[in-house]
């Protein structure tokens, strides 16, 4: 099996590329949520008079 | 959902969660210098072994996510509490991602030692329909409007789900599979197993940081559809 293996520096580059793509990706989409979503509050908040 | 449930949840606070997001920060920093400077290449498998570094620990994690969907789920058909509702589906959701991960960083690694990006043997493909079972389950979430409903429902879905994990970790011992069958500590170099542990500490840490901010967003949605109802019943408002 070794002899098979291209041990190629691109496929380890490519897979914790991916990795920090979909982490750093989905932290911006969380932070982008929260922003929104107290944005939301405060306007329901102000249309309905509460404190 | 009546006006007098709108004063059930309270908006959450941030408080001390955010110290998670810093140690997955400490700790991914750290795992990263052991798999690349640390930890030599594999005999085999040559620096492609660092793919499993990543590989692996979203596998594990990916468990811990769908264990959380099942308790939660359980805990709302028992108790109803629109926050094990949210917990569970802020569970689910970052679950999806580290499956989707699983799979992506599986089949990256797949390529250049099995010859091929995919094939359809038990494990890869029982972790494909937990993905597509999970992605469902997110579906179901965005389309289903009315709370208690999509919550009951959701509970439902994730219990069925989470059900299927169990069969993902079997299925290398339970069917003759081209994936090879889980390592132990006794069969891995102790450098290796220190940076698959230390891996797998960092990815938890994003797991808990991940699955309460989106919790905390969950639930400040939830607060504000039950004061948008309340103000329409022309209830009082006191969240």
């Amino acid at each position: 099996m070794p002899e098979m293996i291209a041990s190629n520096g691109y496929y380890v580059a490519a897979a914790y590329a991916v990795g920090w793509i979909c982490i750093l990706g989905y932290l911006l989409r969380l932070h982008s949520l929260l922003r929104r979503s107290r944005e939301a509050l405060a306007h329901a908040r102000t249309i309905g008079g509460a404190p | 959902m009546t006006a007098a449930a709108a004063f059930t949840l309270e908006v959450p606070k941030s408080g001390r969660w955010p110290i998670f997001g810093w140690f997955a920060v400490l700790f991914l920093a750290g795992a990263q210098i052991t798999a690349f400077a640390i930890s030599p290449p594999d005999r085999d498998m040559g620096d492609l072994q660092k793919i499993l570094y990543v590989h692996v620990p979203a596998a594990w994690n990916m468990g811990i996510c769908y264990l959380l969907v099942a308790i939660y789920s359980f805990r709302y058909l028992w108790k109803r509490d629109d926050r094990d509702d949210l917990i569970a589906a802020s569970a689910a959701e970052v679950g999806t991602l580290l499956n989707g991960l699983t799979l992506v960083l599986g089949m990256i690694w797949a390529r250049p030692t099995w010859g091929v990006w995919w094939v359809w043997d038990a494990r890869l493909t029982s972790t494909l329909i937990m993905f597509l079972v999970f992605a469902g389950y997110l579906a179901l979430r965005a389309f289903v409007e009315e709370p208690d409903r999509r919550a009951l429902w959701s509970a439902v879905a994730g219990i069925m789900g989470a059900i299927n994990y169990p069969i993902v970790y079997m299925s290398v011992r339970w069917w003759r599979t081209i994936h090879q069958v889980q390592s132990t500590p006794s069969t891995l170099d102790p450098t290796y197993t220190f940076s698959l542990r230390l891996n797998a500490v960092a990815v938890l840490f994003i797991l808990i940081y991940f699955i309460r901010r989106r919790y905390e967003a969950a639930l400040t949605e939830r607060v504000t559809e039950q004061l948008s109802q309340a103000a329409a019943l022309g209830g009082p408002l006191h969240a």
